[in-house]
Parts: C-alpha cells; sequence; structure tokens
C-alpha cells in the first residue's frame, strides 16, 4: 500500500510546486546564485577601482577559488531562507484548510504524506543545486579557470545535503504546528541553531556539512590535502542527522489527529 | 462480519476523551448494511467525533468499531479502503481541475488508469459537474465543491459512505439535488450521515441514532422513534369557544391530554386509529359548529426535542 500511495502523492507534489511556481522560484533563485558568484567575483576589482573619492582599494587578483568562496558563500545564506518560506506549509497549510482529511481518509498511510512532501522538496532543491552548481563551474571555468572537479561535486553535495538537513527540520515543524508562520518561525530559529552553534562548540562545527565551507577547508580540498575522515564525517552526520528528523517527523504526525 | 452480513458497522463501547473531557462515552451502536443511516444531536453531541473515530482520523482511548467488517484499529486491512468520506466543508487542492482531483483519488486506491478515466467520467456526470471538469476547483461554486465532494467519496464504491453534515452549507437546490444523490444510493451502498437539519434526515433515512454529550439516547427507524417518542395531536377548531369540547373528550379512554386556546382544542391521544374512528363522530353528536378537523403526524424534530430535553441532567455531565 506504501507504494501504490506514494507515486500519486509525490507526482501530486510536482505538480503543485509546477504549478504554484515553486519551481520556477526555486530554480530561478538558485541559478541565479550560482551564475553571479564568478561574476561578482570577476568584477569586484573593476568595480572598487571605479569607486570616486581617491580612495585607492588593491585587491589581489581574483583567482577561481575565490568564485568558488563566494559561490558557497551566496548557497548558504538565501538558499534557508528559500527552503523555510517554501516548506513552511506542507504540513501546516493541508491540516489547516482541510485537505489533509481529504486525503488521509483515503488509504494513504500517514508517513507516505510526510515523506512524499520530503522527497518531492528535496529533489526540487537537487535539481537547484546541480543547475546552480553547472552555472557556477561554467561561468569559473570562463572567466577564471576549471575548477578540479572532485572536491567541486564535494563541495555541492555537501550544500545539497545541508539543504535537506534544513528542509527535514522545516518538514518537521511544519507537522508541529497547524499554522505555517508558526512552523516557519521554528524552522528559522533551528537555521539560526544550525548557523550559530558551529562557532560555540569545535566538535558541531565539524559533524555538520557547513564544516566543508571554510575557506581554509576549500583551499585543502582543492589542493587534495583534506582526508577523507575531514570529507565523510560532516556528509555523514547530515544525512544521519536528516534521516533522524524525518523519521521524527513521521512518527509525530502518525500520533497526531488530522 | 460484513457488510454483506447484514451489518455495516458496529460499534462497542467506543469512546474518545481529551484529557478528562469525554467526548463520546462508551458508544454501542449498530448500522444495518445498505441503509440510509442518520446521525443526530446538537452541537457537541459527539457526531464529528464519531465521525472522525469511524474513518480513522482518530484513535479511540477505548472499546471498538468495526466498519464493513474491518476493525477501525486494524493495520492489516485498512478500513479506509472500503469506505468514502465527505466532511463538513470539504477542502481540495484548488489548483487543480474537477477531473485531476478525482484521477488523484483514484490513483490514491490504485485504480488503473482506464478504470480511473471511466469512474471520473461517470462520476462528474452523475454529481452534474461533467461541464466544469476542466474548470480549476478554485472557481468552484460552494455547491460545486459540495458535489465534488460526494464523487470523490463515491470513486471506490464504497461500503459505507460517511457524510458529515453534508447539506447544511447548500441552498435549497443544493439540497436538493444532494438528497437527491444519497436516495439514489439506497440499496446499493451504507450511507451514514450526520445533520442537524432533521427534515432532511426525516426525508432520506431508514434509521437515525441521536447522540447527546458524547451518548447515545436512542437508535430505531424513524418512524419506531416517532411512534415511541411523539405522539399525534388532533386539532379541534370550532366557531365558537372551544372549551365545552374539554369535559366532553376528558370522557374518552384514549383521549390523554386536552388543551384549550380559544376556538381551538388540541387533543393528545393514546390510541390515533380509535380516536379516529370515534372523535370526529362525537363532535358532530354534541352538535357544535365544527371548522376544522386535522391529525398532525409527529416530526422526526418533536422526536429530538424530546429525547434531548428528558435526558437527564446527570448524563449531561
Amino acid at each position: 500500500m506504501t507504494l501504490q500511495t506514494f507515486w500519486p502523492m509525490l507526482k501530486k507534489e510536482f505538480y503543485e510546486q509546477y504549478r504554484t511556481y515553486r519551481v520556477l522560484i526555486a530554480v530561478i533563485i538558485l541559478l541565479l546564485l550560482g551564475l553571479s558568484a564568478p561574476i561578482v567575483t570577476k568584477l569586484t576589482p573593476d568595480l572598487l577601482s571605479n569607486l570616486g573619492g581617491g580612495i585607492k582599494i588593491i585587491l589581489p587578483p581574483q583567482t577561481a577559488t575565490d568564485a568558488l568562496n563566494s559561490y558557497l558563500k551566496n548557497m548558504v545564506q538565501l538558499p534557508a531562507l528559500m527552503i523555510i518560506l517554501l516548506a513552511m506549509g506542507c504540513v501546516a497549510d493541508e491540516r489547516s484548510h482541510g485537505t489533509a482529511v481529504m486525503v488521509l481518509t483515503k488509504p494513504v498511510p500517514r508517513h507516505v504524506f510526510v515523506l512524499a512532501k520530503f522527497l518531492a522538496y528535496a529533489l526540487l532543491l537537487f535539481a537547484g543545486t546541480v543547475l546552480a552548481a553547472a552555472g557556477a563551474y561554467f561561468y569559473t571555468y570562463q572567466l577564471f579557470s576549471a575548477l578540479p572537479i572532485g572536491p567541486f561535486l564535494v563541495l555541492n553535495l555537501a550544500l545539497f545535503i545541508s539543504f535537506v538537513l534544513l528542509l527535514a527540520m522545516t518538514v518537521f515543524a511544519s507537522v508541529l504546528f497547524r499554522n505555517a508562520i508558526a512552523a516557519g518561525g521554528v524552522a528559522f530559529a533551528a537555521f539560526l541553531a544550525l548557523s550559530i552553534l558551529p562557532a560555540l562548540n569545535a566538535t558541531i562545527a565539524q559533524a555538520l556539512p557547513s564544516a566543508l565551507f571554510g575557506s581554509e577547508m576549500v583551499t585543502r580540498l582543492l589542493a587534495g590535502t583534506a582526508s577523507v575522515g575531514d570529507i565523510l564525517w560532516p556528509l555523514g552526520f547530515g544525512i544521519g542527522f536528516t534521516v533522524v528528523v524525518v523519521v521524527v517527523a513521521c512518527l509525530v504526525f502518525q500520533r497526531q489527529e488530522i | 462480519m460484513s457488510a454483506s452480513e447484514g451489518i455495516a458497522i458496529r460499534c462497542t463501547g467506543l469512546s474518545k476523551s481529551y484529557g478528562s473531557a469525554e467526548a463520546l462515552k462508551g458508544l454501542d451502536l449498530t448500522v444495518p448494511a445498505k441503509s440510509i443511516f442518520g446521525l443526530l444531536g446538537p452541537n457537541g453531541a459527539g457526531k464529528s467525533t464519531t465521525m472522525k473515530l469511524l474513518t480513522r482520523q482518530i484513535a479511540p482511548t477505548g472499546g471498538q468499531a468495526w466498519v464493513a467488517g474491518v476493525p477501525i484499529t486494524g493495520q492489516t486491512v485498512d478500513v479506509r479502503r472500503r469506505i468514502g468520506y465527505l466532511s463538513e466543508q470539504p477542502a481540495f487542492y484548488s489548483w487543480m481541475t474537477g477531473y485531476e482531483f478525482l484521477n488523484f483519488v483514484g490513483e490514491l486506491f490504485g485504480f488503473a488508469l482506464t478504470v480511473r478515466r471511466k469512474r471520473c467520467v461517470e462520476l462528474l456526470e452523475l454529481v452534474g459537474l461533467a461541464d466544469a471538469a476542466k474548470k480549476r476547483i478554485g472557481a468552484y461554486s460552494h455547491g460545486m465543491r459540495q458535489r465534488l465532494g460526494i464523487a470523490q467519496a463515491l470513486i471506490n464504491q464504497p461500503e459505507v459512505l460517511f457524510l458529515d453534515e453534508p447539506v447544511s452549507a447548500l441552498d435549497p437546490i443544493g439540497r436538493k439535488d444532494v438528497l437527491e444523490l444519497l436516495a439514489q444510493l439506497k440499496g446499493k451502498s451504507t450511507v451514514f450521515f450526520s445533520s442537524h437539519i432533521l427534515a432532511d434526515v426525516d426525508r432520506v433515512c431508514d434509521e437515525v441514532a441521536v447522540l447527546d454529550h458524547g451518548r447515545l439516547l436512542a437508535q430505531a427507524s424513524t418512524q419506531a422513534l416517532k411512534e415511541q417518542y411523539a405522539q399525534p395531536i388532533i386539532t379541534i377548531e370550532l366557531e365558537s369557544d372551544a372549551s365545552v369540547l374539554s369535559d366532553l373528550l376528558l370522557k374518552e379512554s384514549y383521549v390523554k391530554q386536552v388543551e384549550i386556546k380559544e376556538t381551538r382544542a388540541y387533543v393528545l391521544v393514546s390510541d390515533l386509529a380509535l380516536a379516529k374512528q370515534r372523535l370526529l363522530a362525537l363532535v358532530v353528536r354534541a352538535e357544535l359548529p365544527l371548522l376544522r378537523y386535522e391529525v398532525t403526524l409527529p416530526t422526526l424534530e418533536d422526536v429530538f426535542v424530546r429525547l434531548i430535553n428528558e435526558e437527564p441532567m446527570e448524563a449531561r455531565k
């Protein structure tokens, strides 16, 4: 029954994302962030040199690594807000509007209801990340030089995992509250916690996928001097944490009144 | 036990509590298969709680219930495969068209594409939405949404159809249409519906149950309830003061009570058949100037009001 209902639920989520322009919004935002990073990095010295007032700012020549760091910074902040805004009502709105009742009085297991939403958004973020990465890679190659493909893929995988971790938290918050704004608030608090805690605790900092986004780690990755543990630990922890949050969200939803 | 064995729904000691508040207190109920069954009660009686329990929206805190022979808490066979449900205010994905929504519901039941197409077309025709099939649900009127709600509830040809206040928000024409639809289902599916519009229930239901404060007050056919809880009243109107009738009528063994209001006498009788034979003749023999003679049959509303008012105070706690 799970498989029989999962596909129609997933399909419905895709249609919904398409018809409500969520696909368009997510793709445009991520693609623009990906494309803009190398372009802005390239233009920054010219922009600064054209500043008036007699101030002369001398920047070292911009490189592909600078473009990559700019790309990672872009992809860490704005997409987080986008994820929260897109997904905060995914369960909460369905419960408050009554559409959840319509679906869950059919033979649809509750975990399928939650998983279909999570997977649909995860796939949207995957597609958006791929497009952003392709755009960023292409313009970095055009404007600077080619980035080593392996480390670039690892960093994008880490970005995607950090996206789905935040998505899982947003879906969980949406399960907890009938009000999308409340769910969004809690998800934003979780995002702030994920951003602040690494600065307070070194163990947490090394465990989260964002550990790979620091400029020092990026340099090591590009140079091929980062250890396998340095890479796998944050990726594995991010995936494991995401799975736990999604499973807890499903279990909580199982016990809730629709 | 299954619907084919004559029982569509059976509840034994079904209870639901929220903390110390008991929404449903040990409901024992049996609904015959293929009947149209009305669940009545004032606001807060436990009607919606019963509906939610039987459709697995919430879990009971006590007792058990079987719908179409399947326990509502069962894990191996899902009762939702065998039922249709329409909530009081049905909500849809407004970005879908009516056809798309029915097709989506058909997919959830695992119907093949050809079966889904056929069912969607049939049901849209049945509920009068064939012309609006490709229109977005967001543009549907309230009545159209209600009809689409009925269509989606019927897509799996349910053994038991649960309808929560299906007509209360509709205009008279919409109510008439929906009630006619329900009447068409008589003998095909069991229809279990709650309503506070008693005239509608009286019109279509074979059997009713009356709930109040989470307890079952009565369950019987509408006719049996009327006979048991509401007695017929005979109205006699004279051209002159009707007080002369009081002494005359109270001598009769079948007359229980007489109430005089100016030129009218309202006579409560214990044996309607005997009263019909003798009462009019009695008035004629007394040579009283008769203006009107009318037997008023009891309505379900009379039964409902009497049942609710008779409930002991301790039961309401």
